[in-house]
C-alpha cells in the first residue's frame, strides 16, 4: 500500500514545556479523504504545523509520499496546499493578486487560465480584482483554499476550512472538494462539523491530548452509532471516566 | 532544491508593497529630505558658508543622501514582517517552498532597491539646491550599496525580533535616529568638542556618510581603510546574524 502521509511516533514539546503530541503514528492513502477528528488542543494543528512548516517537530518522522519533510523540506512543500485554521489575507493585494503571488512561490508560472478555473469553482471570480480587504470572512476562506490549489498539490491540508462559510457555499466548498479528490487529490481535514466528516471521509483519526485513539473507516464507526456518539465517547467520556479512576485511586490511597 | 521563481515573486512582493504606497514610503522621506536641505541648508548656509572649501549645502547632500538609504532599506523588511505579524500571514513564510537564505535574498534586495531608490531621488532633487562633484564614483556606489544592505539585514532581524509596533517604533526612534542626526549629516565630527568627537567613533553611521561623502566631494575625516573596514565587517556580520536568525525559526517557528 503507497502512502501519502506517514507519520511515525511524532512528538511535540513546546517551549513552555507542553507535550502536544506524545507519539502520533498513522499513514493516509494515495487518494484518500482523510478525517482528523479531537476536541480543542488534541493536537490536530500541532500535527499540521509541522507537516506545513510553522512548527518544528521534536521526535519521530513526518514522510510525504515516501520522502522525509526534514530532509526533502522544499520538494515536500512544493506537493502540498495548506489552508491554515487563522483567518487571514495579505490586504496589501487584490484576489488574484494573491493568486499569482502563490503560484511563484510554488514556481508555477502563466497559470491564469487554471487561477481563474478554481476561482471559478469558489464562487470568487467576481472578486477577482477586489482588493483582500473589502472580502467577507467566508472569502477570505475561500481564497485561502483557492490559493493552496493554485500549483495542484498532490496533498491539500484544511484546517477547519469552513468555519465563517455559509450553508451553500459549503456545500459548493464540499462539491468541489469532493471532485477533486475524485481526480486523485489525497485530503486531510480537521473540522468540529461532525456530519461534514462522517459525509466526506474515507477513514477517519481521532486524537485526543496529542495521541490516536482511533483510526478506522468512517463506515465500520458509523454503523451502530451516531459519529457524535463516537467522538463523546472517545474524548469526553474517556477524560471523565480516568478522572473517576484517579478520585478512586486517591480515595484508596487515602 | 532552489526555488528561484518563488524567490523573485516574493521579491517582487515586497517591492509591489512599497511602491503601491509609494507616497508613504518613497514621497515622505524624499520630501523630508527637501525640508532638511531648505530649513538647515539655506538658513544655516547664511552664517556656515563653508565647510573646507565646500559649500554648507554640498556638505549635508551626501548625509542626507545616506540618511535617506539608511530609513529606508531598514524600514522595508522590518516593516513588511510587523505588518505579517499583524496580519496573521507571517505563517505563510514558513508554508511556501522557500529556504531561509531566499527567504533572506528576497528581503533584503528589495529593502536595497528602495533605499537606494529614496537615495537616488534626494540626489536629483538636491540638484535644484546645489551644484554636486562627484570625486569617487566607485565609492558612492559602494558605499551606498553596503550601507543599504547593512541596514536591510538589521531591518530584518529588527522586524522578526519586535513583537509590537512600540518595540519597532522603540529600536527607530531612540536608537536608528539619534544615531543617524550624530552621525554627521549635518556637521563636520572633528568639529566637535573632543569627548564627543571620541564618542562619534563609535558610532557606525559617522563612518558610513565619511564615506559617501568622500565619493561626492573627496572631503573626509576618517581614514577610509578604517571607514571600509567598519562597514564590510557590519555588513557581513549583521548579514551572517540575521541568515542564523531565519535558519533557527526563533520567533516565526514554533
Amino acid at each position: 500500500m503507497s502512502h501519502a502521509l506517514t507519520i511515525s511516533d511524532v512528538k511535540k514539546t513546546y517551549a513552555s514545556g507542553t507535550q502536544a503530541l506524545r507519539g502520533l503514528s498513522f499513514d493516509i492513502r494515495k487518494g484518500e479523504f482523510f478525517g482528523l477528528l479531537g476536541p480543542n488542543g488534541s493536537g490536530k494543528t500541532t500535527l499540521i504545523n509541522i507537516i506545513s512548516g510553522p512548527t518544528r517537530i521534536s521526535e519521530g518522522q513526518v514522510k510525504l509520499f515516501g520522502k522525509d519533510i526534514s530532509t526533502h523540506r522544499q520538494e515536500t512543500k512544493m506537493m502540498m496546499g495548506i489552508v491554515p485554521q487563522e483567518l487571514s489575507a495579505d490586504s496589501f493585494f487584490t484576489v488574484n493578486e494573491t493568486m499569482q503571488l502563490f503560484s511563484g512561490y510554488y514556481g508555477v508560472r502563466n497559470n491564469q487560465s487554471y487561477i481563474d478555473e478554481i476561482l471559478e469553482k469558489l464562487n470568487l471570480h467576481e472578486k477577482k480584482h477586489a482588493n483582500t480587504r473589502a472580502l467577507s470572512g467566508g472569502m477570505k476562506r475561500r481564497l485561502m483554499v483557492a490559493r493552496a490549489l493554485v500549483h495542484k498539490p498532490k496533498l491539500l491540508i484544511l484546517d477547519e476550512p469552513t468555519a465563517g462559510v455559509d450553508v451553500e457555499l459549503r456545500q459548493n466548498l464540499w462539491k468541489y472538494m469532493q471532485l477533486l479528490n475524485k481526480e486523485g487529490l489525497t485530503i486531510l481535514l480537521t473540522t468540529h462539523y461532525l456530519e461534514e466528516a462522517e459525509q466526506l471521509t474515507d477513514r477517519l483519526a481521532f486524537i485526543h491530548k496529542g495521541k490516536l485513539v482511533k483510526l478506522d473507516k468512517t463506515k465500520n464507526l458509523t454503523k451502530d452509532k451516531k459519529l457524535e456518539d463516537v467522538f463523546i465517547e472517545l474524548t469526553y467520556k474517556s477524560d471523565a471516566h480516568h478522572d473517576q479512576e484517579a478520585i478512586a485511586k486517591l480515595k484508596t490511597e487515602k | 532544491m532552489l526555488n528561484p521563481l518563488g524567490t523573485w515573486t516574493l521579491f517582487k512582493r515586497e517591492t509591489a508593497r512599497f511602491t503601491k504606497v509609494w507616497t508613504q514610503t518613497v514621497l515622505a522621506p524624499v520630501v523630508s529630505n527637501l525640508l532638511f536641505l531648505t530649513i538647515f541648508g539655506l538658513s544655516l548656509s547664511k552664517s556656515v558658508q563653508t565647510v573646507g572649501d565646500m559649500p554648507y549645502l554640498a556638505f549635508i547632500v551626501p548625509g542626507l543622501i545616506m540618511m535617506g538609504i539608511i530609513n529606508n532599506a531598514f524600514q522595508n523588511p522590518s516593516s513588511s514582517i510587523m505588518i505579517m505579524k499583524y496580519q496573521g500571514i507571517i505563517a505563510d513564510l514558513m508554508t511556501v517552498p522557500l529556504r531561509k537564505s531566499e527567504l533572506l535574498l528576497a528581503f533584503i534586495s528589495s529593502a536595497v532597491i528602495r533605499g537606494i531608490l529614496v537615495g537616488t531621488i534626494t540626489l536629483l532633487t538636491s540638484l535644484f539646491f546645489v551644484e554636486l562633484t562627484y570625486a569617487n564614483p566607485l565609492m558612492i556606489a559602494v558605499s551606498s550599496v553596503l550601507v543599504a544592505l547593512f541596514f536591510s539585514f538589521v531591518g530584518v532581524i529588527v522586524g522578526i525580533w519586535a513583537s509590537d509596533f512600540d518595540k519597532f517604533s522603540f529600536i527607530q526612534n531612540f536608537i536608528l535616529t539619534p544615531l543617524t542626526f550624530l552621525g554627521g549629516v549635518f556637521y563636520p565630527v572633528s568639529t566637535l568638542p573632543e569627548t564627543f568627537a571620541k564618542l562619534s567613533a563609535f558610532n557606525p553611521i559617522v563612518y558610513m556618510i565619511d564615506l559617501l561623502r568622500y565619493g561626492f566631494t573627496g572631503f573626509h575625516e576618517f581614514p577610509l581603510a578604517l571607514g571600509l573596514s567598519v562597514t564590510s565587517a557590519l555588513t557581513f556580520l549583521s548579514g551572517l546574524a540575521a541568515y542564523l536568525i531565519l535558519r533557527s525559526g526563533w520567533k516565526l517557528q514554533t
